[in-house]
């Protein structure tokens, strides 16, 4: 009797853990869309490419695919900064030239960059599923950090969830406490308003999708990690869930987008553990969809004010 | 405030024309403020004001006429089409050096130059072109010099490539990726276009396009403050963190030492958390600086938009109807208020109905009618010319007091 409660409690815990971890990552990804919707209220739906970008990055910087390696901490910098630069690269190339267009323009965009970044991957890296190299990942990561009972919390999980998590600080820092999250506050109120009072508002965009991309491309690499698997349509489902979970939290909110991701997470692994396996994805989907039905605007989300 | 002398020319308006479609909204409007005077603007509804206003700080440029402000001129002397012009060949440029990047992702030549540029390009050079069509656009000068070295360093590969294709050819690399037939007339392209990149600085048609363009927040930068008429803060933010943003355009750190949080960036945000907090009591908001700005009462709104426009450290501010709404007190305050802000040494343009408020303000007073200047001088000057009183009371009016 006793084992039998304890065994279903280390279920739990462990289900628990796995779905913070899976969750930190969404959250992660989700504050990307939010950030650039707030902004300038566009769906960026090439973002969860940039997070497949960040994983091939991260896997070819340390299996010598472009015919060098690099160690691990500073490969992983290496591609978070060119995913960030990636990022305002798309908005320069595809989004600038459409700010004053038809919303429905830049959304098409967005969509076509997707398939094409998607199809660049694909020429570049070819559509198997590649995985990291044993001896470029740090031996320590694979091992337990933490033993209770059968509940393991390994080290990748460890490091997966303090790296959200400092990165969502740093997010928040930037966003409340620097000239250049004030500015982009004021500009996803008034574009107008915010120019007038000096500030360049194509240049905070950028900023804007630098951050975005940049923490997308550091959960492309840690997502690479934590299924051992890099493949070109990655971005592709992970971006849905993403955005789903920004949806869920209320887009255009950065912490709803993170407690978002956390829900999304913790009902997918939660769902495919006590419920079925095989409909985990329909399970998450179906949890935002009930939080949407009694919140339209999502968790966090305000009444949008029609500009007259 | 920047130690200009009473009474020097501050802002000179001549002849400004604004239409929209067939629509003339202001008719040749000439108007100058000299330093440490309070100018008015009035006239009934619709007259133009507001959209004078919109042509000083380019929101909507004005269709003719020149407008200079302390040296400046404000508006953008490139033509759209120059403008487009130079941006086309900034944009083919730029496309034309991504060639390159297979070249780049291969990693194979031998040379350490190439393995180098190699690399480079890999890192973001495509990058960094395509980011050069901004200042292009916005026609500042460095972007030349940068352009410059793209131009002479993508003539270089184009030579290398022509006279070593055959070679390059055998490599697997190369033959097996999609664009590489593009190369060779793409490197011709580039030998052809460079020489016109080069040209570029010396026709005078460019040169002129690389003179000046206007946005709005350049021309806060130099010095225009606004305010508006109905009321324009970013309502979910502090009070504090509104005028803040007012320090936008006068701070400088920028984003990787915001993002590594470098002491310089810190020491900066501080400093104009204590500027944005003194213009805030200096409007008499000194209580208020953590409310929302959205839930000040509509009076404190008001002042707020004021001190967020004195956080830009303007030399002249404009004023969009700062009375609208305010009851006999409020509007008392704010006169005292505007007083203040010129004995501090700020130029102030105000357009207001109240002429309570005007008349008790202004040395000078401009009356605009249908677009058009129709009188200017004192307050006792304009307040007794039968044009003004024809325009507020109709052309009866004027008449029966005559």
């Amino acid at each position: 009797m006793l084992t039998a409660i304890f065994e279903q409690s280390s279920l739990f815990l462990q289900q628990l853990v796995n779905g913070i971890t899976l969750g930190s990552i969404y959250a992660l990804i989700a504050v990307g869309y939010t950030m650039v919707y707030g902004v300038i209220q566009l769906i960026n739906f090439a973002h969860g490419e940039i997070y497949m970008l960040g994983a091939f990055l991260g896997f070819s910087l340390l299996s010598g695919f472009f015919g060098f390696g690099l160690p691990f901490g500073l490969a992983v910098a290496v591609s978070v900064v060119v995913c960030a630069l990636a990022g305002v690269l798309l908005d320069i190339v595809a989004y600038r030239p459409l700010r004053r267009a038809p919303r429905l323009a830049a959304l098409i965009t967005a969509i076509g960059m997707s398939i094409f970044l998607q199809n660049l991957a694909l020429l570049i890296w070819g559509g198997q599923i590649q995985s990291f190299p044993q001896h470029t990942i740090p031996p320590f990561l694979g091992e337990p950090a933490l033993l209770l009972g059968d509940v393991v919390v390994s080290w990748l999980q460890v490091v997966i969830l303090t790296t959200a998590i400092f990165l969502m600080l740093a997010l928040h820092l930037i966003v409340h406490y620097s000239r250049i999250g004030r500015a982009m506050r004021a500009i996803a109120q008034d574009k107008t308003a915010a120019s007038l009072m000096g500030v360049d508002v194509d240049r905070v965009v950028s900023y804007t999708f630098a951050l975005g991309s940049g923490l997308g491309g550091a959960a492309g690499i840690l997502v690479g990690l934590y299924y051992n698997a890099v493949y070109p349509t990655m971005g592709y489902f992970a971006g849905i869930k993403a955005f789903a979970a920004a949806v869920l939290g209320g887009i255009g909110s950065i912490p709803g987008a993170i407690l978002g991701g956390g829900i999304l997470g913790l009902a997918e692994v939660f769902g495919g553990g006590y419920i079925s396996s095989s409909y985990s994805n329909g399970i998450a989907y179906a949890v935002m969809i009930l939080v949407i039905l009694v919140k339209p605007t999502g968790l966090f989300g305000r009444q949008q004010r029609d500009k007259a | 405030m920047a130690g200009r002398k009473t009474g020097e020319l501050l802002l000179k308006a001549h002849k400004v024309v604004k239409t929209f479609g067939g629509l003339t909204a202001v008719k040749e409007v000439s108007l100058e403020v000299r330093a440490g005077e309070i100018v008015g603007l009035i006239g009934p509804n619709g007259a133009g004001k507001t959209t004078f206003f919109n042509c000083l700080n380019a929101i909507a440029g004005p269709t003719s006429g020149e407008i200079m402000f302390a040296g400046h001129s404000l508006v953008s002397q490139v033509s759209p089409a120059t403008r487009l012009l130079v941006f086309r060949l900034g944009a083919l440029f730029a496309l034309l050096s991504l060639l390159w990047l297979p070249l780049a992702l291969g990693v194979v030549w031998p040379e350490t130059f190439f393995r180098l540029e190699a690399v480079l390009a890999l890192s973001g050079l495509a990058f960094f072109r395509i980011y050069l069509l901004k200042p292009l656009s916005h026609f500042r000068a460095w972007s030349r010099l940068l352009l410059l070295i793209f131009v002479l360093a993508d003539g270089l590969w184009a030579v290398v490539w022509l006279w070593r294709s055959p070679d390059f050819a055998e490599v697997g690399f190369f033959s097996l990726f999609p664009f590489y037939p593009l190369l060779v007339p793409g490197a011709l392209l580039i030998l052809i276009a460079a020489p016109f990149f080069l040209l570029m600085f010396n026709l005078p048609r460019v040169r002129e396009a690389f003179g000046q363009h206007l946005r709005a927040d350049v021309i806060t930068a130099l010095g225009v403050g606004r305010t508006f008429q109905n009321i324009r803060l970013f309502s979910s933010l502090s009070a504090l963190d509104n005028v803040k943003l007012g320090r936008h355009c006068r701070t400088r750190a920028n984003f990787f030492g915001i993002v590594l949080a470098l002491p310089g960036a810190r020491k900066e945000e501080r400093d104009s958390a204590e500027k944005a907090a003194e213009c805030l009591r200096f409007v008499g908001l000194g209580k208020q600086l953590e409310s929302r700005a959205g839930s000040l009462p509509y009076g404190d709104q008001r002042r707020l938009e004021i001190a967020r426009a004195l956080a830009t450290e303007p030399e002249l501010l404009l004023l969009d109807e700062p009375a609208a709404g305010m009851n006999p007190t409020e509007s008392a305050g704010l006169i005292n208020l505007i007083r203040r802000i010129s004995q501090a040494g700020i130029a102030v343009l105000i357009i207001e109905h109240d002429m309570k408020v005007v008349m008790n303000l202004a040395d000078r007073i401009y009356v605009l009618d249908h677009g058009e200047l129709i009188a200017s001088g004192t307050p006792a000057e304009v307040r007794s010319n039968p044009l003004v009183i024809e325009a507020y009371l109709g052309a009866q009016h004027a008449a029966a007091q005559a």
